[in-house]
């Protein structure tokens, strides 16, 4: 409005900015035609005859001039231009928004991480990926988690959420389309009961086989085997630990469905057969076979080199005791 | 129609003591049945195969393991009066996150201060005052953890300050000394009728302690 009034004076008692005649200026000024353009498609009023009565006055009599009006482009076009302009800007503009909205510190090969990865795709949830390398923490990483200091992290909005599980219920009830936990509370007590078991019993009963061997690993399978079928009953009747679809368990337990196999090949031990635990079994591979878990799965050889190195490690260490 | 509440526990248990807590602070009538853990009974079994702890939360013959759950689930259930978790989910994320870190931290290394001698006694007794010193700093200058009111890590916390005295004493310092602030939270805590009917006298804990180390041969 200010950059409009500048314009308009230098109007003042003339018929052109050129004076009587179109001149350099008029040429320069004659993009203002593109003015009801802007207003139509932007919705906005910006040169009426209250406000710039002299420069209302001009764009008419310059639009009348044969020469200029001959070589107009078609105005429905134009508007038809400008409106999909728009569109795609203000598109972009939500997008680096909710880009910049939603971060996730995560490394190529936490199961934790991937749980996160999931809620969030299978939320529809735009996000930008930090890949961390463990043995060298960024200091965004040692800042937004202090206590810990480990992945994943979600940043939502600057904010930090820790804690693979706190972060799958902050999500939960962030954005509320396809919910992965049941409304019930006593079905959502059974959820995070089962959750709490798969992390404080389940996972670590799995990595001690994974760093033994021989008669020791035989002894340390058995609560392995108790675990399992304690899992593979709760999916008695349901296609998926959620029931008809994914849900907050099915995210929890789905690092067994890419992890088993490769602690399976690595530690030479069998875990999850079919004749044992036919439910999780089944379960694993209709999980595997979900597109938007499927394509999120670490590298498998990578797993099995790092894995390997690992088990090497633990194993060389034990015979030095 | 009523609801039918029975709670599972052992009284000097701290992860039971948060059920008693939060019951009460909700007003909910319920039938206390105290475990004798070296003969655990039948209704136990039955209602945690899995765990075959206390405390258990049986609500209408439905059964709910796992303290900080349980807590969860009688808010959400009985959720027309004090609230334990806050309605904003960045504040409910925080304070699953802090009482998270009082069960991942405080029971092992408590548990440990009193289990141990010498340098891993010692050793025990710094990490166990620096998770206090690291909460204490998350409560600063607020009335209780939870903000203005009484919430979710107040009860997940408070229920360990029944365990102090053993500590202490078995440990030979003193938590005050290093974490004032929250000790100032303890007695603020303790005046709500819910917190202090709820946890049994320090000393007493301290007595079972002294039974126990006696029991399984820790000097």
């Amino acid at each position: 409005m200010e950059n409009l009034k500048f314009v308009k004076e230098q109007l003042k008692g003339k018929k052109f900015f050129g004076g009587g005649k179109i001149g350099y200026i008029d040429v320069a000024f004659d993009w203002l035609n593109l003015a009801s353009i802007i207003e139509e498609v932007a919705g906005v009023k910006l040169i009426d005859e209250d406000n710039f009565p002299w420069l209302k006055a001009w764009m008419e009599l310059f639009s009348d001039v044969p020469v200029i009006k001959q070589s107009w482009p078609d105005q429905e076009k134009l508007i038809i231009k400008y409106q999909f302009v728009l569109k795609l800007e203000s598109n972009q503009t939500s997008m680096s928004s909710a880009q910049e909205e939603v971060k996730l510190f995560r490394n190529w090969s936490s199961a934790y991480a991937l749980r996160i990865v999931w809620a969030l795709k299978i939320k529809g949830i735009e996000f930008h990926t930090i890949f961390e390398d463990l043995e060298n923490k960024s200091p965004s990483l040692l800042h937004y988690n202090p206590v810990h200091k480990k992945v994943p992290v979600l940043v939502h909005n600057g904010k930090p959420i820790c804690e693979s599980l706190v972060v799958l219920e902050y999500i939960e009830e962030t954005w509320k389309q396809n919910p992965l936990l049941p409304e019930d509370p006593l079905d959502k007590a059974t959820a995070r009961f089962w959750a709490k078991f798969n992390d404080d019993k389940l996972l670590p009963s799995i990595a001690v086989v994974f760093t033994t061997q021989g008669k020791e690993q035989e002894e340390v399978k058995v609560p392995v085997m108790e675990n399992l079928k304690f899992v593979d009953e709760q999916l008695k009747g349901k296609k998926y630990f959620g029931g008809e679809k994914i849900g907050f368990l099915d995210i929890v337990f789905g690092w067994l469905a890419n992890m088993a196999s490769v602690v399976e090949e690595v530690a030479g031990v069998q875990l999850i057969d079919e004749e044992n635990f036919p439910l999780l079994k089944a379960w694993m591979e209709l999980f595997s076979d979900t597109p938007v878990i499927k394509e999120s799965w670490p590298d498998r050889e990578k797993l099995i080199i790092k894995y390997q190195l690992r088990r090497e490690g633990y194993l060389a260490s034990s015979v030095a005791k | 129609m009523g609801d039918e509440v029975i709670l599972l526990d052992f009284w000097p248990s701290m992860f039971g003591m948060r059920l008693r807590v939060a019951l009460a602070e909700k007003g909910v009538n319920y039938e206390y049945k105290e475990e004798d853990l070296s003969n655990k009974s039948a209704l136990l079994l039955k209602m945690n195969p899995v765990h075959k702890k206390i405390p258990v939360l049986i609500h209408n013959g439905k059964p709910v393991c796992e303290s900080l759950i349980a807590v969860q689930y009688i808010d959400e259930v009985w959720k027309d009066k004090a609230p334990l978790l806050p309605s904003d989910p960045y504040q409910r994320a925080q304070a699953r996150f802090w009482a998270d870190y009082v069960d991942k931290k405080l029971y092992t290394l408590g548990s440990k201060v009193w289990q141990t001698k010498g340098e891993e006694q010692e050793a025990s007794k710094k990490e166990f005052l620096d998770c206090l010193k690291l909460l204490e700093g998350e409560l600063g200058d607020k009335p209780y953890f939870g903000g203005e009111t009484f919430g979710f890590v107040d009860v997940s916390l408070i229920t360990f300050y029944s365990w102090f005295y053993a500590y202490e004493t078995f440990g030979n310092f003193s938590i005050e000394a290093d974490c004032p602030k929250l000790i100032e939270w303890v007695k603020r805590c303790m005046e709500k009728e819910s917190v202090s009917k709820s946890i049994p006298d320090p000393h007493k804990v301290y007595e079972f302690v002294l039974q126990l180390k006696k029991k399984f041969g820790i000097e």
